[in-house]
C-alpha cells in the first residue's frame, strides 16, 4: 500500500513546491532582472569592449555578493513585515537613517534618468525618435503603475527583456576562445589600471544596486510574503540573482568576442554589434527591444523603490495596489522621479557617458547602504532565529568590505583627479 | 545629574506601563547609561526632567534588559519612530517625538508628535532644538492598541481609535483642550512640555 502511495505523495509534494514558488515568484526575479537595465547592459557591454574577458572573474564574485545581499533583504522583508526604509528608521539613529535615505534618493533619481536615457537609445535603434518614445514611455509607466494593473505591466516588461537571451546565443555564435573565457571566469586577475578599477566599481554599482535591495524587501512585504512562504521566496531571489548575472556574463562575453579591445563604448548601436553573430543585421532591432524592455521595467522599479523607502520611513501608506488618493506621498514621489528622469534624459549630451557615470555613483553609495542591511540582518533583535548565522555573517561582511574598499579607492582616485 | 548637579550618566530611555487602563500612562522610571552599563531610576527618584537634563535622587537600580517585565514599554526603544496605523489598519504616520506632561502625580505620556517639522528638528544640532516645535500631535488617549516588537516579527505598531480621526491633528493651541480631557486623577496643571524620549 505504501509503495503505491509513495510516488503520488512525492508528486503532490513536488506540485505543492512548484505552486508555492509560482505563488511568490516575482520580487526577487523582478528586482534582479531590473538590474540588467540600460545602465547594466551598457556597463557590461563597455566592460567587454574595453577589457574583453578580463572582468569575468569579477562578475563571478559580484554574483556571489548579489545572491548574499538580495537574500538578506528578502529575508528581512519576510520575517519583519517591514521594508528597509522602515527598518532603517526604526533601528538606527534618525540622522543616519535620513542620511541613508537621502543617498538612496540621489542614486535613484540618477538611475531613473539613465533608464529613460536607455529608453531613448533603444527607441532610436528601432527607428523612433526619443523625443516621441520617452514621453510615451513616461505616460505608459506612470499610467500602468498608478492607474492600471502593476503586476501585469511588470510581466510585460519582463517578457520584453527576454530579448536579452539572444546574448547567450550570440556569445556562442561569436566563437569566443573557450579556454580564455574559462580561465578568466575562474582565475583571479585584475588589470592594473585606473580605468579597470573604475569599471569594477561601475560593475558592482550596476549589479548590486541599492534600489534592488530596497525593492525586493518592500515588494516581499507588499505581497504579504511571510516566514511560511519564505523558502519559496528565497528560491525566487537566489534564482533571480543568478539568472540575471548569467545574462550579464554573456553580455560581456558576446561583446568581448565581437568588439573586445576596441575601447569604451560610444553608443548603444556599438553595444548592439555584439548580437550580430546571432541575428545578423537584426542585431540593432533585437538589442533595442531588449534594452527597451529592461529600461521600462527598471523605469518603474527604480522610482518605486525610492517611494517605498521614503513612505516607509515617514510611515505613510505605500502599496502599488493603493490608489493615488490612498497613497499620495508614495505615488507623488513616484511621479516626480519619473518626470525628472524623462526631462533630463531628453536633454542633449552623451547619454552613454551619463549612464555609466550613474553606475559609478551607485557603486560608491552601495557599500554605505549595504552596511545598514548587513547590520540589520545580523541583529537577533530584528530577525530572531532568522538572523545571519556565523558563516553567513562572515561571508556577507567580506562582500560588503570588498565593495567598500573598491568604492573608496575610486573616490580617492577621483578626488586626486586620476580617475 | 544628581541633586548636587553632578553628571552621573546619559538619559537613555523612559519607561511607561502600558495596559493599566490609564488614558495617559505614568512614567514608571528612566533608563540611564552610566560608565559601567545601564541603570534604572524609578519615577520616585526623578526630581526634574527637562528637554536637556534629568535630575535624579536616590539609589540607581540595576537594569536587566534581557527580561523586561510584561506591560513595561521603553519609549525610545519601542515607540519613537514606530508606525501609527488608523482604525482600519492603514498606515498613517510615524512617531517623530513623544510629548510628556508634568501632572500633580508625576510625569505622564500625553501625546505622540508625528509632524515632519519635528523630524527635521531632530536632524539638527542638539543645541538648536527648541522644547516645542510641533504642529501635529495625537492624544495618547486615542491609541487603541500597541504591539511591542518581537524579533522576527513586524515592528511595534500603534493603532489609533476611531476617535483619533477627529482628534488627530492637534495644534499647540489645542493642547489646553487635551488637558481638559484628562481624567481627574491625571488633570494636574500642565507646567511644562518636554520634547519626549531621548533624541537619537
Amino acid at each position: 500500500m505504501s509503495d503505491v502511495a509513495a510516488p503520488a505523495k512525492r508528486s503532490a509534494r513536488r506540485r505543492n513546491r512548484v505552486l508555492a514558488f509560482v505563488a511568490v515568484a516575482g520580487p526577487g526575479l523582478i528586482a534582479a532582472n531590473a538590474g540588467n537595465d540600460a545602465g547594466g547592459v551598457l556597463t557590461y557591454a563597455s566592460a567587454g569592449a574595453q577589457f574583453a574577458y578580463r572582468s569575468l572573474f569579477l562578475m563571478v564574485l559580484v554574483t556571489v555578493a548579489l545572491v548574499v545581499v538580495q537574500e538578506m533583504c528578502a529575508r528581512l522583508g519576510a520575517y519583519t513585515g517591514e521594508g528597509l526604509g522602515a527598518l532603517i528608521r526604526e533601528q538606527f539613529p534618525v540622522r543616519a537613517s535620513m542620511g541613508a535615505l537621502a543617498l538612496l534618493f540621489v542614486a535613484n533619481v540618477g538611475l531613473t534618468v539613465s533608464e529613460f536615457a536607455g529608453i531613448g537609445a533603444a527607441s532610436e535603434l528601432l527607428g523612433v525618435s526619443r523625443y516621441l518614445a520617452v514621453p510615451i514611455a513616461l505616460a505608459a509607466v506612470w499610467g500602468l503603475t498608478v492607474l492600471g494593473d502593476y503586476s501585469k505591466a511588470e510581466r510585460v516588461a519582463l517578457l520584453l527583456s527576454l530579448a536579452f537571451l539572444a546574448y547567450p546565443v550570440s556569445a556562442v555564435l561569436a566563437h569566443p576562445d573557450p579556454a580564455l573565457v574559462a580561465r578568466d571566469l575562474v582565475a583571479p586577475h585584475f588589470a592594473h589600471s585606473t580605468a579597470f578599477l573604475v569599471l569594477a566599481v561601475a560593475l558592482i554599482g550596476t549589479t548590486i544596486t541599492p534600489y534592488m535591495q530596497f525593492y525586493v524587501a518592500s515588494a516581499v512585504v507588499d505581497k504579504k510574503i511571510g516566514p511560511d512562504q519564505y523558502p519559496a521566496e528565497r528560491v525566487d531571489t537566489v534564482n533571480g540573482a543568478i539568472l540575471s548575472d548569467i545574462v550579464s556574463i554573456f553580455i560581456i562575453i558576446a561583446t568581448a568576442a565581437a568588439i573586445g579591445g576596441s575601447g569604451p563604448l560610444e553608443s548603444a548601436r556599438e553595444a548592439a554589434r555584439a548580437l550580430e553573430p546571432a541575428v545578423g543585421s537584426a542585431a540593432p532591432a533585437l538589442f533595442g527591444i531588449g534594452l527597451l524592455g529592461a529600461s521600462l521595467l527598471a523605469a518603474g522599479v527604480v522610482p518605486l523603490s525610492t517611494s517605498y523607502a521614503i513612505a516607509e520611513a515617514v510611515g505613510a501608506e505605500r502599496s502599488v495596489s493603493n490608489s493615488f488618493r490612498q497613497a499620495p506621498l508614495f505615488f507623488g514621489l513616484f511621479t516626480v522621479q519619473l518626470l525628472v528622469g524623462a526631462v533630463v534624459a531628453l536633454a542633449p549630451g552623451n547619454l552613454i557617458s551619463l549612464v555609466v557615470n550613474m553606475q559609478v555613483l551607485n557603486g560608491v553609495i552601495t557599500p554605505i547602504l549595504l552596511v545598514f542591511i548587513l547590520m540589520l540582518a545580523n541583529r537577533k533583535s530584528v530577525l530572531g532565529d532568522a538572523a545571519n548565522g556565523r558563516l553567513f555573517r562572515i561571508l556577507a561582511t567580506i562582500c560588503v568590505a570588498t565593495v567598500g574598499v573598491l568604492a573608496l579607492a575610486v573616490v580617492v582616485l577621483r578626488v586626486l583627479g586620476k580617475a | 545629574m544628581d541633586v548636587s548637579e553632578r553628571r552621573i550618566g546619559t538619559l537613555y530611555d523612559l519607561v511607561i506601563r502600558w495596559g493599566a487602563g490609564e488614558a495617559h500612562p505614568a512614567v514608571e522610571g528612566a533608563l540611564v547609561r552610566v560608565l559601567h552599563g545601564t541603570k534604572f531610576v524609578p519615577a520616585e527618584g526623578i526630581v526634574h526632567l527637562r528637554a536637556d537634563r534629568l535630575q535624579v535622587e536616590g539609589r540607581l537600580l540595576e537594569a536587566v534588559p534581557a527580561e523586561r517585565p510584561a506591560g513595561l514599554v521603553a519609549l525610545a526603544h519601542d515607540v519613537l519612530d514606530r508606525q501609527v496605523v488608523d482604525v482600519d489598519g492603514s498606515d498613517v504616520d510615524r512617531i517623530s517625538d513623544l510629548v510628556l506632561a508634568h501632572s500633580s502625580d508625576g510625569l505622564r505620556l500625553v501625546g505622540a508628535d508625528v509632524s515632519a517639522r519635528t523630524l527635521l528638528r531632530r536632524l539638527g544640532p542638539a543645541g538648536m532644538r527648541r522644547p516645542i516645535a510641533t504642529d501635529r500631535i495625537y492624544d495618547w488617549a486615542s491609541v487603541a492598541a500597541f504591539s511591542v516588537h518581537r524579533p522576527g516579527e513586524a515592528g511595534s505598531v500603534l493603532q489609533l481609535t476611531d476617535a483619533a480621526k477627529r482628534l488627530r491633528k492637534l495644534r499647540p493651541a489645542d493642547l489646553e483642550l487635551l488637558l481638559d480631557d484628562l481624567p481627574p486623577h491625571e488633570a494636574g496643571k500642565l507646567d511644562q512640555w518636554v520634547g519626549g524620549g531621548p533624541a537619537r
